[in-house]
């Protein structure tokens, strides 16, 4: 393994070596030199036989299920994949739609989580581009070859609503909460719709862009 | 003493549009109505924590008791929240790493990692091979240290019956001490390791450091046979099997993770279904259980501790030579720009599945929007749902059971 002096290793097991001090490295300045990495995968592939297969497997699974998604956004929902931005831009009347038709027809059956984000209003090459706040929602598949699904919704900030999953999703709750209460966002049909995080009478919306980190507040009773 | 199960709960999806046909028995509604309780009167109102030690931390909730029984539980979190995402928004892509540590206090490695990776996949930086290994090895070490803890006070929340409660505890924070003092020999820290950097590690493993890992596991795993013979006894089965079952239609709708997932007999594991470092290398045994109750839970982690030290031996034994980084050392916070571009990236932390959603936008110095999905939160979104039915005093038992860490899940 190495040529430094070696570390003491307890004859005895238990007792000698739980009061060893802990600093048996003191001065080894050296780094543990390690062997070619040719070798190492050589002998891990030798150790574990299966795992080079069962991945291959996996990554040609989530591949299936990658196409399978983009081939039913594109002619369910008329939307492209954008990949480079985590996920397609949905209608947001289609948002509750598009949920459920993923987890009953697809099997995305796992509530990931989700991200709302604001955008205030900016100037643009093509004009302005008004104030807005953007959904993220994430799915996944179970089990082997487990295939995230991303997509989100653009809403108006005068209105600032959207369809809520917690009927598909008993999980929305706390999310979507967590989501409103930072940030604004209602959630049209959520059954207990109250800040999560921050005490009832906050005021503001503190992930905001507009809701300076120094923003002052009355001090908490 | 009425029975919950007679009582006329309003539907809970009736005021949605589209409503889902129920197909299980019987799961407790957590929107209960409490004047349509047949024997509202008599109801006890008790609040539960902030600051009670089976909370694990600040967490608070109002339990509705019919005697013993609890009809309604409604929890209150947010006393730990401290605007992290938010205090991210601030910071650049560098300095962000040191903050999320102090988010998972129990496994702050998996925390770095998590946020790093999401930072290599938008900036397209390649981690070399020996960081992986030495990533790999850090957060399957972590994962022992943070089962030991769970195990510790999970004992300590069943309470007397166990020989007084904290011998248990005790006995996991010694071991759990013995990996602490591998990351404080490695990092120079005990728990705020800031250890990650984008594109790899900035510590590398010292001369020596092999032999040191193998005393360390040999002894926790001589001691886990220990732990079986102070835990497995008629009381403690009695108090944990049949408690807080989840089934698994209802693990999958409130977004449970990681062992509690397993533990309903979902056979998912991020590890072995979408690999990320070498985990496509290795043979991850995913422990699975289909009890649904704080035995299963208690079971599945006690393995996962068992098949963690055999990766890490795996791990340590097969240890690549090479560079630990790829990207040059940090001179400066402007170092990393990231100026367009959204990413979701996951990883299997003890809890289960720790994830973050990163925007990137403006001038590329900062994340625009970073939200970290922990695991905890989900776990204690499951509260309403598994209090209900069950006495006080089961209730300690399944809040320790899902292994809530109040720092994750209020960010």
């Amino acid at each position: 393994m190495s040529d430094e002096p070696s570390a003491p290793v307890a004859a005895d097991g238990g007792a000698a070596a739980a009061a060893a001090p802990p600093s048996l490295l003191q001065g080894a300045a050296a780094i543990e030199p390690g062997e070619a990495s040719e070798v190492v995968l050589a002998r891990l592939a030798q150790a574990c036989p299966s795992a080079l297969a069962r991945a291959a497997e996996q990554t040609s699974k989530r591949a299936a299920r990658a196409q399978a998604l983009e081939g039913f956004l594109r002619e369910r929902f008329g939307v492209e994949p954008d990949p480079s931005n985590g996920g397609p831009l949905v209608p947001a009347e289609r948002h509750f739609e598009l949920a459920r038709a993923l987890k009953e027809e697809l099997g995305y059956k796992l509530y990931v989580t989700v991200c709302a984000s604001h955008w205030p209003a900016q100037k643009t090459k093509t004009g302005e581009d008004p104030e807005h706040f953007e959904l993220a929602t994430v799915l996944r598949t179970l089990g082997s070859g487990t295939h995230q699904a991303c997509w989100r919704v653009r809403i108006a900030a005068d209105v600032a609503v959207v369809d809520s999953l917690v009927p598909l999703f008993a999980g929305a709750d706390w999310q979507e909460r967590e989501q409103f209460d930072l940030l604004g966002v209602r959630f049209r049909g959520h059954p207990d719709l109250r800040r999560l995080m921050l005490p009832d009478e906050w005021e503001g919306h503190p992930l905001r862009k507009d809701y300076a980190i120094d923003t002052r507040c009355v001090p908490w009773r | 003493m009425a029975s919950t199960a007679a009582v006329s709960s309003k539907a809970r999806a009736s005021s949605t549009e589209a409503s889902l046909t129920p197909t299980r028995a019987f799961v407790p509604d957590p929107y209960l109505d409490l004047a349509t309780y047949a024997a509202a009167a008599d109801l006890l109102t008790l609040s539960l924590g902030p600051q009670h030690p089976s909370t694990h931390g600040v967490f608070r909730v109002v339990l509705y008791l019919d005697g013993e029984l609890i009809v309604k539980a409604v929890p209150h979190v947010g006393y730990l929240h401290r605007g992290v995402e938010k205090l991210c928004e601030k910071l650049s892509y560098s300095n962000v790493t040191p903050i999320l540590d102090k988010n998972d206090y129990v496994a702050p490695m998996c925390n770095e990692q998590a946020a790093n990776m999401v930072f290599e996949q938008l900036l397209g930086v390649e981690v070399p091979l020996r960081a992986k290994f030495v990533r790999t090895l850090l957060a399957e070490l972590q994962r022992i240290a943070s089962h030991l803890l769970w195990l510790g006070t999970f004992a300590m929340d069943l309470g007397g019956a166990l020989g007084g409660g904290t011998s248990v505890f005790m006995y996991c924070f010694r071991e759990r001490e013995l990996i602490l003092d591998l990351f404080e020999e490695l990092t120079g820290c005990r728990f705020h390791y800031n250890t990650h950097c984008i594109g790899g590690n900035r510590h590398d493993i010292p001369a020596g450091y092999p032999a040191l890992v193998h005393q360390s596991l040999d002894l926790i795993e001589a001691r886990l046979l220990e732990y079986l013979g102070m835990l497995e006894h008629p009381i403690f089965r009695d108090r944990t099997r049949g408690v807080g079952t989840v089934d698994a239609e209802l693990a999958l709708e409130l977004g449970l993770t990681g062992p509690l997932l397993r533990a309903s007999g979902i056979d998912h594991d991020l590890r072995r279904d979408a690999p990320y470092h070498v985990y496509d290398l290795l043979d991850v045994n995913v422990i699975c259980d289909d009890g649904g109750d704080c035995y299963a839970r208690y079971k599945v982690r006690l393995q996962e501790i068992a098949e963690s030290i055999r990766l890490s031996r795996l791990l340590i034994d097969n240890l690549p030579a090479g560079p630990i980084c790829s990207t040059k050392p940090l001179s400066g916070v402007t170092q990393f720009k990231i100026t367009s571009g959204q990413a979701y990236v996951a990883i299997e932390s003890p809890r289960g599945e720790l994830g973050t959603w990163l925007i990137a936008g403006g001038k590329g110095m900062n994340p625009y929007r970073m939200k970290l999905r922990p695991p905890s939160l989900h776990a204690l979104a499951a509260v309403p749902y598994l209090f209900p039915r069950h006495t006080l005093s089961d209730a300690v038992a399944i809040l320790g059971s899902l292994d809530p860490i109040m720092g994750e899940a209020d960010r």
